[in-house]
């Protein structure tokens, strides 16, 4: 067998399983499909949250990473530091996040954390630099990385596993005895070993874009900016948050009928209220991105293959939760190797530590999306008028004082009512009983 | 005709493992469709994949390759001569 473990993909799941492999004296082989694994033109959030801090499903509706990795910041290497004892290094551009702010058509805000905050949340960091970090640590450890080169489809023989590549024209099969599939969301490699049998499709695919953008100014720093404007985008906020290295990106999606994610970009650039921030703006690069939203994995280690970040995930597993599986991958590979049972440690850890496998989580998460499908940009500047200055998660503040509604818009409070977005709160905490 | 990837392509790849005849591959800047191997879906689906599944709209009819769909489904035979075309 030429190779020990082949990894499919190489984002940072993949490099890091392809560096914790070749480091741990593995032959490995990393497989990615674009021709420079490190330009990034897929929308990327780029941010490190802290888990532990940044609460996920109680208190914002997207979901979290649980393990309390930490981030330390030094000259010499910035590093991911997991509890399960080991570190990633970083060398690159660091920006920290101290606050989500919730903006209304006509500017009202609610911050999520107090204003003023300066005990980070997460970190900021530049994907492209990441990755050519990771690739080069895997390299220098001696793993091989081949880029133009697409996995295909994926055959477990039992014995070992047998992935068809193409690069460029040609087409061959790779042979190792183990696999990682680290192919991100909607990973061909999952669907050809059959691995999405009990994995719907949750929605149909969300098309999002992403702009990246220099020269943006008057936007409060530091921070991730959620913009409530139905007008614009009927189904979820636009979104901007920092880029670290001094740029910054607007995401909008997903596409709803002919409202396209990059109009609906433009259309907020445009806006009244925020155009002034775009008046010197260049834009240095255009993302986009069509998602598939399956149910999660159950069981993300099977025969000769282990399942690694957004591939086994509902659309992603976070920067931390990727790096987290890629490493814990090789590890339970290892433990296999040897003769113990690394895969049940890996399968429980995956488990345990994504809120999106939690039983309730998509049926508490679809609520959150209430203010952009039941109001217009009129309630919305109503609503964050009259909860200004109070500290959270606009739509949990909205949802535990709705009655207060009644009295300036009995209308508005009757619509929100009869769709029990005062109940949101609740349920929410259902899914946190007990733990 | 076939599909040609517009300028509008932000290189995102969501196309390339969607289509049937392997016809997408990464360019320079962006995706391209290969226009021997592009059947506009035919003899797979009834629609064509890289313009539904395009989060930019980028994949549009090439005008300067106007194919009937006998000339597609003819391709279609060429390409995958033990294949029978479904939807068609």
């Amino acid at each position: 067998m030429k190779y020990d473990v082949v990894v499919v993909g190489g984002g940072p799941g993949g490099l890091v399983a392809a560096k914790t492999a070749a480091e741990d004296g593995l032959k490995v082989l990393l497989i990615e499909r674009k021709k420079n694994l490190t330009e990034v033109n897929r929308t990327c959030g780029q941010t490190f949250f802290l888990a532990g801090k940044y609460k996920g499903a109680t208190e914002s509706g997207i979901y979290c990473y649980r393990d309390p990795a930490k981030v330390e910041i030094a000259p010499d290497t910035n590093r991911f530091v997991y509890p399960q004892g080991f570190a990633i290094d970083y060398k690159g551009p660091i920006v920290p996040y101290y606050n989500t702010y919730h903006f209304s058509p006509s500017g009202y805000r609610i911050g999520k954390y107090p204003d003023g905050n300066e005990d980070p949340y997460g970190f900021f960091y530049d994907k492209e630099t990441l990755l050519a970090c990771l690739m080069a640590q895997a390299e220098k450890a001696g793993a091989e990385v081949r880029q133009g080169t697409i996995g295909l489809r994926a055959e477990d023989t039992g014995r070992n596993v047998r992935i068809v590549v193409r690069s460029g024209a040609a087409e061959e099969v790779i042979e190792a005895k183990y696999a990682v599939a680290a192919d991100g969301n909607d990973s061909v490699t999952v669907e050809s070993l059959g691995l999405n049998r009990n994995r719907p499709l949750l929605a149909p695919p969300l098309k999002v874009a992403g702009y990246i953008m220099e020269g943006v100014e008057g936007y409060p720093r530091n921070c991730w900016l959620s913009f409530c404007i139905p007008s614009i985008s009927p189904r979820t906020d636009i979104l901007m948050f920092m880029v670290a290295g001094g740029r910054m990106m607007v995401v909008a999606g997903p596409a709803e009928g002919s409202l396209q994610p990059k109009a609906m970009i433009e259309n907020f650039m445009k806006h009244p209220t925020y155009a002034w921030w775009f008046k010197h703006a260049r834009i240095c690069r255009e993302t986009a991105c069509t998602i598939h939203m399956r149910l999660p994995i159950k069981v993300p280690a099977v025969g000769n293959v282990v399942v690694v970040g957004d591939a086994g995930a509902p659309y992603e597993t976070l920067i931390q939760g990727a790096m987290a599986s890629g490493h814990l991958a090789i590890k339970a590979i290892e433990k296999e190797v040897s003769g113990q049972n690394g895969y049940a440690e890996y399968v429980n850890w995956w488990q345990n530590a994504f809120e999106f496998n939690d039983p309730t989580f998509f049926k508490t998460t679809a609520r959150y999306m209430f203010m952009n499908t039941l109001c217009t940009d009129e309630d919305v500047d109503f609503l964050y008028r009259l909860f200004e200055g109070r500290v959270g998660v606009s739509q949990l503040i909205i949802s535990r004082n709705l009655e207060l509604v009644k009295e300036g818009r009995p209308d508005l409070y009757n619509k929100l009512k009869e769709k029990g977005v005062d109940r949101l709160g609740l349920d929410v905490g259902d899914v946190w009983k007990g733990k | 005709m076939a599909y040609r990837i517009t300028e509008e392509c932000a290189a995102c790849g969501s196309c390339e493992l969607e289509c049937p005849n392997q016809a997408i591959s990464e360019g320079d800047t962006i995706y391209k469709i290969d226009p021997d191997k592009c059947t506009e879906c035919v003899g797979f689906y009834k629609t064509s994949k890289c313009a539904e599944i395009c989060p930019v709209n980028a994949p549009q009819p090439d005008p300067k390759r106007k194919e009937t769909k006998e000339q597609l489904l003819a391709k279609f035979h060429k390409l995958h001569p033990n294949k029978e075309p479904k939807e068609g």
